[in-house]
């Protein structure tokens, strides 16, 4: 029988055999290796998650680059004819689009109304008034015609039928603004000046700010000889309107009458100056170069709007795909008008189609830098689509553009809260926001900064003013009452 | 005070049957019954007289689808006594062709002398005033003060200054008198004595600066159409002083008034702050108006805004066309009435004393009819001879197609007839005023004067590229009336500028010989005097200009007076 032989293993005092050194040694490295592996690895995959990251930015901004270009890409529709053929093949067009969304919505009372609007933009206004007046047969309350009627009938200079149809729209809405003051305006025309300031004062209580009324007040009070009145209402105007020539001319009348000899110079400067802008402004905008060009553009925006009341139509009824087709045509026929990208951004993010809804938004920032609105759907968008850098440059850009408007401010503040970060920047923006603008919706947000930057008390009272713009938002109370009992 | 018409049977009744029995009992039964009738007929009648006139003109506008501006704003007429045969003849102006139109035969102006009975016989070759130039505005006055009215063209191009010869022939003696103006778009044009010396300065209003180069049309909607003048640089007007050898020296800049710059068209002068000198009024299109306010020596300084007269109520600068002066409410202040675009009011200026102003269209009511329509000449006559000034508007549109831009526009338009009813107001009769007043057509200057001297004023109207209007006033009965004629001896021999007051009772009527008013035209060389039913005129006083006075008391009534300077009492 062969007998194994187990080597002996020996331990000299703790000290391992050399040969259980050698193994020792051997484990150690692959200790060592395996850590270098995993180590190695996850660099990699750290690097690689940082690649994808920015490759991700590189794809999107390249996608944003590419869908800015686009617009300029657009072949405007007819561009290729001569400026009189355009005007004509537009006007064809706008009016078969018109035609065709009467026959499609045939009673409907906002196709009527729209189609009245069409033939008004063109001058043909026994149409217009066909269809406004089948429309009010249909649906007597429609406020915004009797508005239509009136100003037509303003136009053409019958007074007294603008102020029945300017009656009936305040019947409908008494609180609407404007119409005492327009029914003001036909009654100083008709000489029935103390009718007029009756009205007058009425649209003053509805709408303080309004341009034109005190205007208007100032003529009737100076018809009425009454010249103190007259002048305090011409210097009340002008506080709202300061660039307003026609009342600076009022005021040379009035300090003339008065024998304010230096108060009629200094309004008698005001007024050439800027009589002398403006003259400027419209003879540089008549004389003749161009005019045609000019025309064709009116035209172009003309058969837009009539492209975005028939989608406005169309959405209504739920044809989503006619709507978008609509809207793209109207694209075509002015790739430099923002409505049409407007319109079929809200149609995306409304179909969830948020990548092509983004597009348009960007769209509408190249042809109008200033647009805040358009930075702030690329904001939400860009929210919903988790690209929150882009969130962040939008609603950053929006606040440049209009330091004024709360919403880029709250927005941003919103951003930062939802992502957890800068939460003290959260703070100050949401504080901002409602500095500009008190709304639920602003301290609600400001109390969430406060509570998440650890000021209780600065929490628990946004709350509060939250609940007390709006009360019946369950959500508020149910956080501000979470907010209380938490230990902090 | 309104004198009524009676219906036309009623007439017929009332002219047949005759004596004083009659005028006693039936008139006041035919009178109850025209009140009916009358207050449906207005009161003053207006017949379409035209085609008995024999008057062949037609207009021509130059046009030839390139929509220049010039085609638009041709042309104004003159009135006028050529021959000093004691009746009113008619020289209608005319446009001509422009880059791109030709015609076969040149359109010239023509000049129709009155043989009586309204019947007019072209004269234009036999005289020599058929001038083949753009016509645009023209005015009448003996600016060589030798006793014939000579004629001054304000043309689109060079103007022309006819001289009379006084044996029925006119010469152009523009060049050598030295107001040929240049190559300018013209308008309105007036003589006046600026500086009381007693010869006639010409005021040479103009429009637009213009060249073929950079016009463009307009485009509304896609339609072609007229640019306005804000398609085109203002431009300054002209003063010629007469130097009293036949010639003028330009005085635009010592004079003060080529530091304005307007787009002028009608004009009209007057002396409107009773001061005793003339000054000057220029409707300016869609700029602000000129007032030139005389300072007696033919120095002027402009005072529109201040006196309230550049813009209208609101402080708009309105599409000013014409504009007449005359006193409309009798206060012995002179008031102007300016013409406008469609879409805005004719405005009247009510003459407030003390230099200023203030619109009283609405509250006067001389707006009415006015809004939907562009407005061109017109003036301030007493119709029906009632003792105060009615309005009469001509009425037209800038373009055959503006029905396509506005569908509640068109080009041919009713002219407006506005009654005085006394207090300042006026009503607009438009539609009670005779068949006359159904003739629509595209109108711009007019003139009224006594074509047939039956003591009441009649109108002619110069439509564009049409036969001109001719309505003959037929108003019955009328009021009593006085006209009356001036001779200036150390003053012009027209008397332009001549303040004349007629005072009836307690009617106190004002007036001035104009020399060039309304839409760029010529009339009224004889003062019309409505005397309502006062059967004698206390005193006529006639102010001269430079200083002279005559005055004449008690005087007959229904006749033409005239006045030779120095044969008055003085007062």
């Amino acid at each position: 029988m062969v007998k194994t032989h187990k080597k002996p293993q020996r331990k000299r005092n703790g000290l391992q055999h050399p040969k259980n050194k050698r193994k020792s040694s051997t484990s150690s490295v692959k200790w060592v290796l395996v850590f270098i592996v995993i180590l190695c690895s996850g660099l990699a995959a750290y690097w690689g998650f940082l690649h994808l990251q920015d490759s991700g930015e590189t794809a999107y901004t390249k996608e944003r680059e590419n869908a800015s270009s686009e617009a300029f890409e657009y072949t405007t529709a007819y561009s290729e004819l001569a400026v009189e053929e355009q005007a004509a093949a537009l006007k064809k067009e706008e009016m078969e689009v018109a035609e065709t969304t009467m026959r499609i919505f045939a009673d409907n009372v906002d196709a009527l109304e729209m189609t009245g609007d069409f033939h008004s933009r063109y001058g043909r206004r026994a149409e217009a008034v066909k269809f406004w007046q089948r429309c009010l047969e249909i649906n007597p309350d429609k406020q915004s015609v009797y508005r239509s009627l009136g100003w037509t009938a303003m136009d053409m200079g019958d007074y007294e039928k603008a102020i029945e149809e300017y009656r009936k729209a305040l019947e409908i809405n008494p609180q609407a603004k404007g119409i005492h003051r327009e029914i003001g305006r036909a009654l100083v025309e008709l000489g029935q000046f103390d009718e007029a300031i009756e009205e007058l004062e009425k649209e003053l209580r509805v709408s303080p700010n309004a341009g034109m009324v005190n205007f208007l007040l100032g003529q009737a009070y100076f018809k009425l000889k009454d010249y103190n009145k007259a002048r305090e209402h011409y210097e009340a105007e002008i506080k709202v309107n300061p660039d307003y020539e026609n009342a600076y001319y009022n005021l040379i009348r009035i300090y003339t009458v008065l024998k304010e000899t230096e108060k009629a110079k200094e309004a008698q400067l005001s007024f050439e100056d800027l009589r002398e802008q403006s003259s400027k402004n419209e003879r540089v905008q008549r004389m003749g170069i161009g005019l045609p060009g000019r025309d064709v553009s009116a035209i172009r925006d003309s058969v837009v709007r009539t492209y975005l009341d028939a989608e406005k139509l169309h959405r209504a009824k739920g044809d989503m795909k006619k709507a978008e087709s609509l809207l793209k045509r109207a694209i075509l026929i002015d790739p430099n008008n923002s409505k049409s990208f407007e319109r079929l951004g809200s149609l995306y993010t409304m179909t969830e189609r948020f990548p092509e809804a983004l597009r348009q938004f960007e769209r509408i920032s190249k042809i109008e830098p200033s647009n805040h609105l358009s930075y702030m759907n690329i904001g939400s968008i860009s929210t919903v689509l988790q690209r929150f850098d882009a969130a962040e440059r939008a609603f950053k850009k929006a606040i440049e553009v209009a330091p004024d408007e709360s919403k880029g401010y709250l927005e941003l503040a919103r951003l930062y809260l939802t992502t957890k970060k800068k939460h003290a920047e959260a703070r100050r923006l949401a504080y901002k926001a409602v500095s500009l603008e008190t709304s639920g919706k602003g301290f609600f947000i400001f109390g969430w900064a406060c509570d998440v930057t650890g000021d209780r008390n600065g929490a628990i009272k946004a709350m509060e003013q939250a609940i007390r713009l709006e009360p019946k938002n369950a959500k508020y109370r149910q956080i501000y009452e979470g907010i209380k009992n938490r230990n902090y | 005070m309104r004198v009524l018409k009676t219906g036309t049977i009623n007439a017929d009744m009332c002219l047949a049957v005759k004596g004083q029995f009659v005028r006693r009992i039936v008139l006041p039964v035919v009178l109850f019954c025209g009140i009916t009738a009358s207050s449906m007929s207005g009161g003053v009648v207006f017949n379409d007289v035209t085609k008995e006139t024999d008057i062949t003109f037609i207009h021509a506008d130059g046009s030839g689808g390139k929509f220049y501006i010039m085609e638009t704003v041709s042309a104004g007429l003159a009135l006028f006594d050529y021959d000093k045969d004691g009746d009113i003849d008619i020289y209608f102006i005319n446009g001509a062709a422009l880059k791109g139109t030709t015609y076969e035969e040149p359109p010239t102006n023509a000049l129709y002398r009155n043989e009586g009975n309204l019947k007019f016989v072209d004269v234009t070759k036999a005289s020599g005033v058929g001038d083949t130039g753009f016509g645009l505005g023209v005015c009448v006055g003996d600016y060589d003060n030798d006793g014939d009215q000579d004629i001054y063209l304000n043309n689109h191009g060079l103007n022309i200054l006819y001289r009379n010869n006084g044996d029925g022939t006119f010469t152009d003696v523009a060049k050598s008198a030295g107001v040929d103006n240049g190559f300018q778009v013209g308008a309105g044009a007036c003589f006046l004595d600026m500086d009381g010396d007693g010869d006639l300065d010409l005021y040479v209003s103009n429009y637009v600066e213009f060249s073929y180069e950079t016009h463009s049309a307009n485009m509304e909607a896609g339609i072609k159409s007229y640019p306005g003048p804000l398609s085109y640089l203002p431009t300054s007007d002209n003063l010629y002083r007469n130097n009293g050898d036949g010639t003028f020296t330009d005085v635009s800049v010592d004079s003060g008034v080529s530091r304005h710059a307007g787009t002028g068209m009608g004009m009209t002068c007057c002396d409107y702050d009773n001061d005793g000198d003339t000054d000057i009024y220029v409707a300016n299109d869609v700029m602000g108006n000129f007032l030139f306010q005389n300072d007696g020596t033919g120095k002027f300084e402009e005072v529109g805004l201040i006196a309230g007269v550049a813009y209208d109520l609101h402080g708009e600068p309105q599409g000013s066309m014409g504009v007449d002066s005359g006193d409309y409410n009798n206060d012995g202040l002179f008031d102007f009435y300016v013409t406008s675009f469609w879409g805005e009011l004719a405005t009247l200026y009510k003459n407030l004393g003390e230099g200023m102003f203030e619109d009283v269209s609405r509250s006067s009511g001389a707006g009415k009819g006015t809004f939907p329509g562009v407005t061109w000449g017109s003036s301030f006559v007493d119709f029906d001879n009632d003792g105060d000034r009615d309005i009469f508007v001509a009425s037209g549109h800038l373009g055959r197609n503006v029905r396509l831009i506005d569908d509640s526009l068109t080009y041919h338009q009713s002219n407006i007839f506005l009654m005085n009813t006394g207090g300042g107001k006026f009503v607009d009769m438009s539609d009670n005023c005779g068949e006359g007043m159904n003739v629509k057509l595209c109108s711009r200057g007019a003139g009224f004067d006594d074509l047939d001297n039956d003591g009441d004023v009649d109108v002619v109207i110069l439509n564009a590229k049409r036969e001109p209007t001719v309505l003959r006033n037929d108003t019955d009965p009328k009021g009593h009336w006085l006209q009356v004629r001036l001779r200036g001896v150390k003053t012009n021999r027209d008397g332009v500028g001549a303040r004349v007051k007629v005072t009836a009772g307690d009617l106190v009527l004002i007036d001035e010989v104009h020399s060039g008013r309304s839409y760029q035209s010529h009339y009224g060389d004889r003062l019309y005097f409505g005397l309502g039913k006062h059967e004698k005129v206390d005193r006529v006083e006639v102010k001269w200009i430079g200083g002279g006075v005559d005055v004449l008391t008690n005087v007959p009534v229904d006749k033409l007076l005239t006045i030779t300077e120095g044969t008055g009492t003085s007062k």
